[in-house]
């Protein structure tokens, strides 16, 4: 087991800079996800540091050892492809053991290890079969397993989940938490499912265009995004995001949006000039019914549009100020409804750059 | 190379990789086609001290040999005489097998034999079948009335081309069926349905859909034929020997003769110029132009 | 009830009549191999035979060391077989896989030799043989069969290499497969239907070619079977039923190791392969 560390990490395809300048520390036995929209580089960042892709600046450290110019095998790590990537040609206990193999390890003590990894895996029926006699579920363990059975110091997860249907990649979601758990081996998981990576990870990294918007636990990303594409990537339903323009700021922060109608945020977000704009995130559920509890200035109203039952609770789309709002609470097409801000989880954003004020 | 753009194992790797390949293609194929070009200016029998001549094979070529002429007119025969039978019969077996029959790879195998059997064989074999006396088409010929095909085919110098193509068309059409039958198993068998949904009749869906969208093998057949075209030897050297009286001539078959009969080293060399030069200009014509491609590739 | 016969009869039927015609040259072949001594004017070219006799067979096994031509053949053959096999598939691993300089002008250098016709190098090769001492050996015959197979395979195995997931590879290399590895131990292994097609393409050829041979080759010892009724031509060729003979035996093992991997060829041909 080890730490990672990614120095001012540059990659450069051509004249594209896919990645700029990336610092990142992961701690020894730390599990990470690597999340973002496709192309923003969390791919590309996994591949450098399995030593698919060479870097073209910067350093990438394991444990103490930099590995920048190191080639795969040497980098004492393994990783989980989104396709499994498995050997056609070889049974599931071959694919489990060719690495330990190629490193010379006796037959007796890779027979034991393969053996080992099969019963973690529930895979010890179908050692001898091949790849293609398998189901999706299964492929995933065994790709799995040929990544535990060298006990590396590092694992490298590239959407394992994603070729999985649904009800089995939750399945399997736990299945590797409950195995990080055990092995407490530094993991490094890239996704572009958020609900994955806010299960699993003990820190997110959100990134975006090639750079890190944010790193922070799950929690520190829902709560406190750094900007507004963290605010709407992090969290289900995305947040709900209105422009507005603050037009009073003495004592209490209100603000007009564009059909007129208007909102305070109390004392949370005091400060800010006169007349500027601003884009006020709200999470779908941080709206509620307005009650007697909600002062008057603290409300939107609203038309219910659409409404989403999904069992335990229902999502309703309102209509406010021209935009469409998403709720966490239920109610009936064609209602005309107040909806109570919870203020102090209201976040505002500058519209030019994204950044949280 | 630069540390940068490197945890591949070495950079050395590549040409390690082709290393083998290269030493081939340069000795066995850049070498000789450099080789020709020089030795094409001499006159030299291949034993002797050479004599430099310039251009003279050239211009002996082109002017005073009726022999070359006879080749280049078979070949202008001969390649749409070939290719054209070739594929629509390859087509046509080809179709009816995929279509469903029983038992298609017996079928499949009867039409490919004779690209499998060496030009030796085929050339005695035929030899026997064009025969006049006792051969196989003169005893039908004499048992049924036909009298045409008693003829001396091999021998006739009006016939004999159209003789040795005959084989060529034996020998060649199963080549075409397989790659009509691994193109028509490429298709996506939805188009087809829709075409039958649409209500398109047999022939409508072959002339509309199937031929059209087989246009990948048909033009690598083409080219194939035409490069085998120039390329033709051991059949007519088994079969006619370029006879009679150069009546089957063939450019390769002319350049053997040249060589290795008469010792005529340089100029087989300028013959063999020329008929690289006509290759590779038809070829890069049809790829160039035509989009035609060797679709046992991409 | 209808008498028009079902398109699948009428496919039969046509396909069956065409097989028989197609047939002939090969029946006639093995009628008069089979015919027995002293039937000399069998009708039909040879095809109406009466009664079968091994005794051509005997006759051609007597007269010429047709097992010692056989060893000849299956040494060159062979040999050149395996060599295409590893070094075009070892230059396609790369141009398939690997970006480096000259790659690119290789590669199209190689297409354009499929091109170029063969005929028109037989001179210089004659002479290059005779430069390094090979007129006369299996080297001299290997090494140009083998020379002239590789670009139609490298064109073969590289597109099938293309075909073949990348991330199975890159799984190879954090498994710990050094390159060299991965072609041996990955590509090479899961690309038997292109070299099944590699394996059949050269062994038709290197089996059946006779002209290079015949300049080649002086030692009737070193010959192949292709050359037996070139070289045997006037003491016992003369007749056709040892003549006949012969040809069967030449053309036996070509059809024995078609018929063994016929299966796997037209998957070879598709697969990755006959693309627009």
């Amino acid at each position: 087991m080890a730490t990672v560390e990614l120095r001012r990490v540059d990659k450069t395809f051509g004249t594209h800079q896919a990645i700029q300048g990336l610092d990142l520390s992961i701690a020894d036995g730390e599990f990470v996800a690597l999340v973002g929209p496709s192309g923003c580089g969390k791919s590309t960042t996994l591949r450098m540091i399995a030593g698919l892709e060479g870097v073209s600046g910067g350093a990438i450290v394991i444990g103490e050892r930099d590995v920048s110019h190191l080639p795969a095998r040497d980098r004492d790590i393994a990783m989980v492809f989104q396709s499994y990537a498995l050997y056609p040609h070889m049974t599931v206990a071959e694919n489990i053991g060719f690495g330990l193999k190629l490193r010379g390890t006796r037959r007796s003590r890779i027979a034991e290890l393969v053996d080992e990894a099969a019963e973690t895996l529930q895979l010890k029926e179908v050692l001898g079969r091949k790849p293609k006699e398998l189901s999706g579920g299964q492929r995933q363990r065994v790709a799995m397993g040929r990544a535990m059975v060298r006990h590396p110091q590092v694992f490298l997860f590239d959407e394992p989940l994603s070729n999985l249907d649904a009800k089995l990649r939750v399945h399997m979601r736990a299945q590797i938490k409950k195995l990080h758990r055990q092995l407490t081996t530094t993991t490094i998981y890239v996704t572009h499912d958020q609900t994955e990576a806010m299960t699993l990870a003990d820190r997110i990294v959100v990134m975006n265009h090639g750079r890190i918007e944010q790193v922070g636990t799950p929690h520190q990303l829902y709560g406190a995004p750094v900007s507004k594409f963290v605010a709407g990537f992090i969290g289900s339903p995305e947040m709900n995001f209105l422009e507005a323009v603050v037009d009073e700021a003495a004592a209490t922060c209100d603000l007009t949006f564009a059909d007129g109608s208007r909102l305070s945020l109390g004392e949370a977000h005091v400060g800010l000039p006169a007349g500027r704009p601003v884009t006020l995130g709200i999470r779908p559920e941080h709206l509620h019914l307005a009650g007697p509890g909600d002062p008057q200035d603290a409300r939107l109203s609203g038309v219910v549009e659409v409404i989403e039952p999904l069992g335990a609770d229902t999502l309703i789309h309102v209509i406010v100020a021209g935009r469409t709002l998403v709720a966490r609470l239920a109610a009936e097409v064609g209602d005309r409804i107040a909806l109570g801000v919870d203020r102090t989880r209201a976040h505002l954003f500058d519209p030019a750059s994204g950044l949280t004020l | 190379m630069s540390m940068s753009s490197a945890p591949r194992s070495g950079s050395l790797a590549p040409y390690l990789f082709v290393l083998p390949a290269t030493v081939l293609f340069v000795a066995y194929v850049v070498y000789p086609i450099l080789y020709v070009i020089c030795s094409s200016a001499y006159r030299w029998d291949g034993i002797n001290q050479a004599t430099f001549t310039g251009l003279a094979n050239y211009i002996r070529l082109f002017t005073h040999d009726p022999a070359f002429v006879l080749a280049i007119r078979n070949a202008v025969l001969w390649a749409p005489l070939t290719i054209l039978p070739q594929m629509l019969l390859g087509f046509a077996i080809a179709y009816m097998l995929e279509t469903g029959v029983p038992r298609q790879a017996i079928y499949q195998a009867i039409f490919y034999l004779p690209a499998i059997i060496s030009p030796v064989v085929v050339g005695i074999v035929w030899q026997r079948i064009y025969n006049p006396f006792g051969g196989l088409l003169s005893d039908i010929g004499f048992a049924s009335g036909l009298r045409f095909l008693t003829v001396p085919f091999l021998s006739d110098t009006k016939v004999a081309i159209y003789a040795v193509i005959a084989v060529n068309v034996w020998q060649w059409t199963g080549f075409s069926m397989l790659l009509y039958v691994a193109g028509l198993k490429g298709l996506p068998t939805e188009t087809l349905e829709a075409a039958k949904i649409e209500g398109a009749t047999l022939r409508q869906t072959i002339v509309y859909v199937v031929w059209p969208m087989l246009r990948h093998v048909h033009l690598t057949l083409i080219l194939l034929g035409v490069i085998g075209t120039l390329q033709t030897f051991p059949l007519i050297y088994m079969l006619t020997n370029g006879g009679p009286n150069h009546a089957t001539e063939s450019l390769p078959n002319y350049i053997f003769l040249q060589a290795f009969k008469l010792q005529s080293m340089g100029y087989a060399s300028a013959i063999s110029v020329v008929l690289m030069v006509i290759a590779l200009a038809l070829s890069l014509f049809q790829v160039r132009v035509l989009g035609a491609r060797f679709a046992l590739a991409e | 009830m209808t008498l028009t016969p079902s398109p699948r009869t009428i496919k039969t039927a046509v396909l069956t009549v065409l097989a028989a015609v197609w047939l002939v040259p090969v029946l006639m072949m093995l009628a008069v191999a089979l015919m027995p001594p002293g039937q000399r004017a069998a009708g039909f070219g040879g095809l109406a035979i009466k009664g079968v006799s091994l005794s051509s067979f005997v006759t051609a096994f007597d007269r010429a060391p047709i097992l010692m031509h056989f060893v000849n053949s299956l040494i060159i053959t062979i040999t050149s077989v395996v060599l295409v096999v590893v070094i075009s598939s070892l230059a396609a691993y790369a141009f398939a896989r690997m970006r480096f300089r000259g790659g690119e002008g290789l590669f199209y250098g190689l297409l354009a030799t499929l091109m170029l016709p063969i005929p028109a190098l037989i001179v210089p090769i004659f002479q290059l043989n005779k430069t390094f001492g090979l007129l006369d050996t299996y080297w001299g015959l290997i090494l140009p069969y083998t020379a002239l197979g590789v670009p139609f395979a490298v064109i073969i195995y590289r597109s099938f290499f293309s075909a073949i997931p990348q991330e199975l590879e890159e799984a190879a290399k954090i498994d710990g497969c050094s390159t060299f590895g991965i072609w041996l131990r990955i590509v090479m292994p899961l690309s038997w239907p292109a070299t099944s097609v590699v394996v059949i393409f050269q062994f038709m050829t290197s089996f059946n070619e006779f002209i290079l041979a015949l300049v080649t080759m002086d030692s009737n010892s070193l010959k192949p079977l292709t050359l037996v009724p070139l070289i045997y031509a006037g003491p016992f060729m003369a007749q056709p039923g040892p003549m006949f003979a012969t040809l069967t035996l030449i053309t036996i093992p070509v059809v024995a190791v078609y018929l063994l991997m016929q299966r796997f060829m037209i998957g070879g041909l598709t697969a990755g392969a006959v693309k627009g």
